[in-house]
């Protein structure tokens, strides 16, 4: 790749072979467009075409296609997101991919809420659907990569389903979503990924900010720190954040919420920011508030916190938790929570006018274009509005029969809306895209190498199986210089590590070896050449042939919530399980058994395995403490399935999204009493597939029929094995033992 | 029970025109006995630095206190006490700063802050105690107590004049239940809450509240009724307590179970039942009145008995009706899907019975958006429905009859005048505006809380006429009342006592 190229292409495009809407915020990455020749009217109607895909977020456009997310379906598993690729002028379909949903918490259909994103040099086309499963597919619908980030990295999942858009910058294409991975990474935090956008595999990952109090979809936002490529983001957290694009280093944050900052921030300039957010302010009793901050002009050694005092000027009139502002004529443009739209000066944060369109307001978010504002509302209210001095002039309201949650976008004089119906495209045929103008300046040259970098950033590897790493020389603004010979690779623990781990597994050259009898184990590697080093970090997981029954794990530690009980963690490659899971004594064997400490991890799923098995039995004994009234939920995740014995319930259920997939069969559960439960997926060569579980109490012979067999229309190709528990507002624990993995 | 009630007989007589409870009476109704309230209402600035509202600039405003920054806990009025749940975002104790429910108590004549209730969260996130959204309960006073159910699913029992007359009750240890660090206990003075007792549902009953507990308790004869908020988990298809009540019975002195509704509302539920109870009394006989998170209207006989063969106390039900039509649960033979447009609701505003008659309207949590609605009108005594009205979209509000007509408002923004007893509509008022709260009709008018901050004040009659709208700066997500002559409006952040100065 040509490192420098696309620096800040969406800020300074220039030599891109791809041009157009390319994501969800167009050109100027703040929701204006350059064009003109925009339509003034946009009617359910009066459209150049529609089609049918219902959607709730941005289609794009690169050189006359169009790639959207949107979802068919209105029940069960019938309901499944799609990847599309259309004629942008035509709405004929070139191309389109579609995807089952697995074990989110969506609510309600609540998907393609975000938007794809393309890469300007390549016209690939990346796209994280609702689950956090991540795609990346060329423009003729060749898929070049996917991950699993829920299973790879424990992304977690919100019921609301929205995911935002990727972002592309040079080699990169970054993901932003909510993560509990594990060892330094286990605790639940916002975190940034970046794959190499050609491969798939980590070149880092970054952690800015604090503990989520929301999920996080806010998109990057591209610009410079003291010559160095950075960008912008709200987050989950409540924060602002800014990190090195190159390294994934993060370099200042600023508290702006007490909730999730999950709109866009605008850029003015170099030096100053604008952001907005709707839940509580840090330091007054209300809710949402839009701040101009001055931001730091030198680049940081350490992460530093912006204080109040960067704050240029503040706006409380501004509530807008995820619909994002427009930036236009030095005005700032915002809808708000109660259905007005806001317009603010740019330069003093003071409110110029408010126009009221509707009652409410939650994702929806402005367009700019050809002087004209397009506004859709939630309630289905879609405005053509031309800003004035002291109020808008109304050009058009138009009102569709459904939600309206995505913003528009605009490519060759049309104007594209997603509803929750269809999507719609306004305008001409004739029309040329315009973007901003080339830039002039020439790209830096690359300085000599100041750092390394190892890919992957993190590994996942089964036993018997091997991984390649390069190493790459960074210059001192971090463009990559290009790939470096490894000197050596030595085990590395980190100084901070509470856990003293290593990975069974040996290096080859820069190849990891683990050898077929190679343990679950989880750490780090450093490679030194030129005399510099990095780090990566992995583990090695379960594959087809594991078993666990916890009784070489010495209980050394106490419940730090009961004393008298003794305890340890569960294995550190199982993502996101130290804190959520004891090994203790019962019944005088060790076993593994959920922490009710914290009502927020009342419910865990805990991936140990590999993405890509497939075929396999997983099995355990498993059991739930509990009363008459209240016992608990206890199962596993075979490929992609929940499968569980909801004491409560008296059911063993077999799930995926329990609003798509939720089969069930009368199963009496009595507490504190142990079952084998066994489990196992086939797939059909139709696309359609088996559920297979059986359960019995443990001291019993096994049954040779299965308990439940439940069929499912498009099976789930693989996934990884997982232990799952839900104990309902944590009153009563649940237990597994004895859990073994295989291929029949 | 004899105890309990030979107590009440023994309290004093609350003032006449106190409003001690959520409807100010059993029966709910939204109306209050009151004259020359002020129509020409100016809330005042607030000072940005301290928040508290310059009254100099207000008027017609007795006092002004300053709440947390989310309150959907509606504002009660007895024995010169004002008892409001807000959240803890404008902490009155400055060692016990963050995230909290919060019930504040303030005195009548001159909103000067009496004590606070600090409720630690659940820390379940957004499912069973959602962030910031405070104590959502609007308490009953009864002599000297209250009764409430706290953001952690108790119900509970407080002194109603706090700790200044010393820590009663069999509940002693409010200095540790108060704190959220178990190493920090609260050092308690006369500013806080003195809890006789309290009633964990979750630990109890094993009930899953679904984003929140909410529910005005109803007290009568030693009982305290309450629903339980159990419901869907996020998923919101999976009901993870299903052996839970929706409705439960306790004894107000002790704060023992004597009873629960058998009626396998939870297994039904749509999303969470949260609605709260009203006592009919039809021709001598009480019906206790509840609307289940299942979309049915129940009656139940009030009194508690005890089921051998379940080894339990049960609220025997009378009655049950479906509040949904038949169009909203089924189409083409197919279950609509709950959280669309055309499907069904359930309960979440409350029964009201007024002239014998009883009204209730189905609605969502307003997180769903719109859809179809309809208000009810049912002979309390059967559940026999007498009318439907179906111009109406969802609705989490809860009526006013007064004078043969009847007032609602729906999520949509607009307010319905109907005949009570027909069901003919009047006329409709559109405020443009989501609306959470109920109507009150006072003092011959009809106030109507907006989200967009907005007190509406329209003439009460058959005839459509508008008086006055006054911006209170902040969102209104509760309801007016009146008590002793002085209107409470409870804003997001603020409670403003108004009366004509």
């Amino acid at each position: 790749m040509r490192p420098l190229i696309l620096t800040l292409l969406l800020a300074t495009p220039s030599f891109a072979e791809v041009t157009g809407w390319l994501n969800w915020r167009g050109p100027l990455q703040t929701g204006a467009s350059l064009e003109s020749g925009l339509p003034e009217k946009c009617e359910p109607g009066s459209e150049l075409w529609t089609y049918n895909v219902k959607g709730a977020g941005t289609p794009v456009i690169a050189d006359g296609k169009l790639y959207a997310f949107g979802f068919y379906g209105d029940a069960g598993e019938d309901v499944r997101e799609a990847l599309l690729c259309l004629d942008a002028i035509t709405g004929a379909k070139l191309w389109e991919v579609r995807f089952s949903d697995y074990l989110s918490d969506v609510i309600y259909s609540r998907y393609g809420i975000g938007a794809p994103t393309v890469d300007p040099a390549t016209g690939n086309v990346y796209l994280q659907l609702s689950n956090g499963h991540s795609v990346a597919y060329s423009g003729d619908g060749k898929l070049l990569w996917e991950r699993s980030l829920m299973e790879d990295f424990g992304r977690l999942t919100f019921p609301n389903g929205r995911t935002g858009a990727p972002a592309i910058y040079n080699h990169l294409a970054i993901f932003h979503c909510v993560t509990a991975n594990w060892g330094g990474e286990g605790p639940a935090a916002d975190r940034f990924y970046a794959f190499d956008k050609l491969t798939g595999e980590l070149v880092w990952s970054s952690t800015p900010g604090t503990t989520p109090v929301d999920s996080s979809f806010a998109l990057p936002v591209f610009g410079k720190l003291a010559g160095r490529d950075v960008f912008f983001s709200g987050t989950g957290c409540g924060h602002v954040v800014c990190i090195d694009a190159n390294t994934g280093k993060p370099l200042w944050r600023f508290r702006l919420s007490q909730g999730g900052v999950n709109a866009q921030v605008i850029l003015l300039g170099d030096d100053k920011l604008i952001a907005v957010h709707g839940q509580e302010n840090t330091d007054a009793s209300t809710a949402g508030r839009m701040v101009c901050l001055k931001m730091p002009t030198e680049y940081p050694k350490e992460l530093i916190t912006l204080e109040k005092d960067a704050e240029l000027w503040r706006n409380d009139d501004l509530t807008a938790f995820t619909s994002s502002p427009v930036l236009a004529d030095g005005k700032i443009y915002s809808t708000i929570a109660t259905g007005s739209l806001l317009c603010v000066d740019s330069a003093s944060g003071k409110t110029l006018w408010s126009e009221k369109l509707a009652p409410d307001q939650i994702h929806a978010s402005p367009t700019f274009g050809d002087g004209k504002l397009y506004v859709p509302m939630f309630e289905g209210g879609f405005f053509i509005l031309k800003p004035g001095a002291e109020k808008p002039e109304r050009v058009s309201d138009a009102k569709f029969n459904t939600n309206l949650l995505g913003a528009p976008a605009v490519w060759a004089g049309k104007v594209y809306l997603f509803s929750k119906e269809k999507l719609h495209c306004f305008g001409t045929k004739e029309g040329t895209f315009k973007g901003p103008a080339s830039s002039s300046e020439p790209a830096p040259a690359q300085g000599p190498i100041a750092t390394l970098q190892v890919v992957p950033a993190e590994f996942v590897l089964k036993a018997g199986k091997s991984q390649e790493f390069k190493v790459y020389g960074l210059d001192a603004n971090g463009h990559r210089v290009g790939e470096v010979k490894a000197e050596s690779w030595e085990t590395f623990i980190p100084p901070t590590a509470k856990v003293q781990s290593t990975v069974d597994a040996q290096f080859e050259g820069s190849t990891l070896k683990a050898t077929p009898e190679a343990k679950l184990s989880a750490g780090a590697f450093k490679v030194t050449a030129n005399g510099m080093s990095a780090t990566t970090r992995g583990r090695i997981v379960a594959g087809y042939d594991y078993s666990v029954d916890f009784d070489d794990i010495e209980l050394s530690m106490k419940n730090e919530f009961d004393e008298s009980e003794a305890v340890n963690f569960p294995p550190l490659p199982w993502l996101g399980a130290r804190l959520k899971w004891y090994v203790l004594e019962k019944d005088g064997s060790k076993v593994l058994a959920n922490r009710l400490d914290n009502v927020l991890f009342q419910r865990t799923t805990n991936f140990f395995g590999a993405s890509d098995m497939t075929g396999y039995i997983l099995e355990g004994d498993v059991m739930t403490d509990g009363n008459r009234r209240i016992m608990s939920t206890v199962g596993f995740v075979n490929q992609r399935y929940l499968i569980t014995l909801a004491g409560n319930n008296q059911i063993l259920e077999v799930s995926s999204n329990h609003d798509r997939l939720k089969q069930s069969v009368k199963f009496p559960i009595k507490p504190n009493t142990w079952y084998r439960l066994k489990t196992h997926v086939k797939a059909h060569a139709d696309g359609t597939g088996t559920v297979f579980a059986k359960a019995w109490p443990r001291d019993s012979q096994e049954p040779a029929e299965w308990t439940i067999e439940a069929p499912v229309k498009h099976v789930h190709p693989a996934g990884s094995p997982a232990v799952f528990a839900f104990s309902p507002q944590s009153q009563k624990r649940v237990f597994i033992d004895n859990i073994k993995v295989t291929k029949p | 029970m004899k105890a309990s009630v030979l107590l009440l007989a023994l309290t004093p007589a609350l003032q006449a025109k106190d409003w001690p409870m959520w409807g100010g009476t059993a029966t709910r109704n939204m109306v209050a006995e009151s004259t020359a309230l002020p129509t020409d209402i100016v809330p005042g600035k607030m000072n940005s630095e301290t928040e508290e509202i310059d009254l100099s600039t207000a008027k017609n405003v007795l006092w002004a206190a300053k709440l947390g920054s989310q309150t959907y806990g509606n504002p009660v009025v007895g024995n010169g006490k004002v008892l409001v749940g807000t959240n803890n975002e404008s902490p009155r104790d400055p060692s016990q700063k963050g995230d909290r429910g919060n019930l504040m108590c303030f005195d009548e004549k001159t909103g000067k802050f009496l004590w606070q209730l600090i409720v630690p969260k659940l820390g379940a996130g957004k499912v069973s105690d959602w962030e910031f959204v405070g104590l959502c309960s609007s308490p009953a006073i009864v002599g000297d107590k209250a009764y409430v159910i706290t953001n952690r699913a108790e119900i509970m029992c407080l002194d109603l004049n706090g700790m200044a007359n010393g820590n009663d009750g069999p509940f002693k240890d409010e200095a540790k239940y108060m704190t959220s660090d178990p190493a920090a206990p609260v050092t308690i003075g006369d500013q806080h809450a003195d809890i006789v007792w309290k009633f964990d549902m979750r630990e109890e009953l094993g009930t899953f509240p679904h984003n929140v507990s909410s529910c005005s308790p109803l007290v009568h004869n030693g009982v305290v009724y309450t629903a339980t908020s159990n419901g869907m988990d996020w998923s919101h298809t999976n009901i993870p307590a299903p052996l839970a009540p929706a409705l439960v019975a306790v004894d107000t002195l002790s704060g023992k179970l004597l009873g629960e509704e058998m009626s396998g509302v939870t297994e039904r539920v749509l999303h969470a039942s949260w609605s709260s109870p009203t006592l009919a009394n039809v021709k001598g006989k009480e019906i206790l009145l509840w609307g289940g998170g299942d979309g049915f209207a129940y009656g139940f006989d009030p009194k508690p008995v005890f089921n051998e063969e379940e080894d339990l106390g049960v609220l025997k039900e009378l009655w049950q009706v479906d509040c949904n039509p038949p169009e909203y649960r089924e189409k083409d033979g197919q279950p609509i899907k709950y959280a669309t447009y055309r499907g069904p609701s359930e309960v979440i505003g409350t029964f009201v019975v007024e002239d014998g008659l009883a009204y209730v309207v189905i609605g969502q949590d307003p997180e769903h958006g719109d859809g179809v609605g309809m208000l009810s009108c049912f002979d309390p005594s059967t559940g026999k429905p007498v009318w439907t009205y179906k111009e109406i979209g969802r609705s989490i509000s809860t009526p006013s009859v007064k004078d043969g007509l009847i007032y609602i408002t729906e999520y949509d923004g607009d307010l319905h005048c109907l005949d009570a007893k027909t069901g003919k509509p009047h006329w409709v008022h559109e405020t443009q505006s989501r609306i959470w709260g109920s109507t009150l009709v006072a003092d011959g008018k009809v106030f109507l809380p907006t989200e967009d901050g907005d007190l509406h004040i329209l003439a009460a009659g058959k005839e459509k006429k508008v008086i006055s709208k006054i911006n209170f700066g902040a969102p209104v997500y509760s309801s007016p009342i009146v008590a002793n002559n002085v209107l409470y409006v409870a804003t997001m952040t603020h409670l403003f006592a108004i009366c004509t100065k």
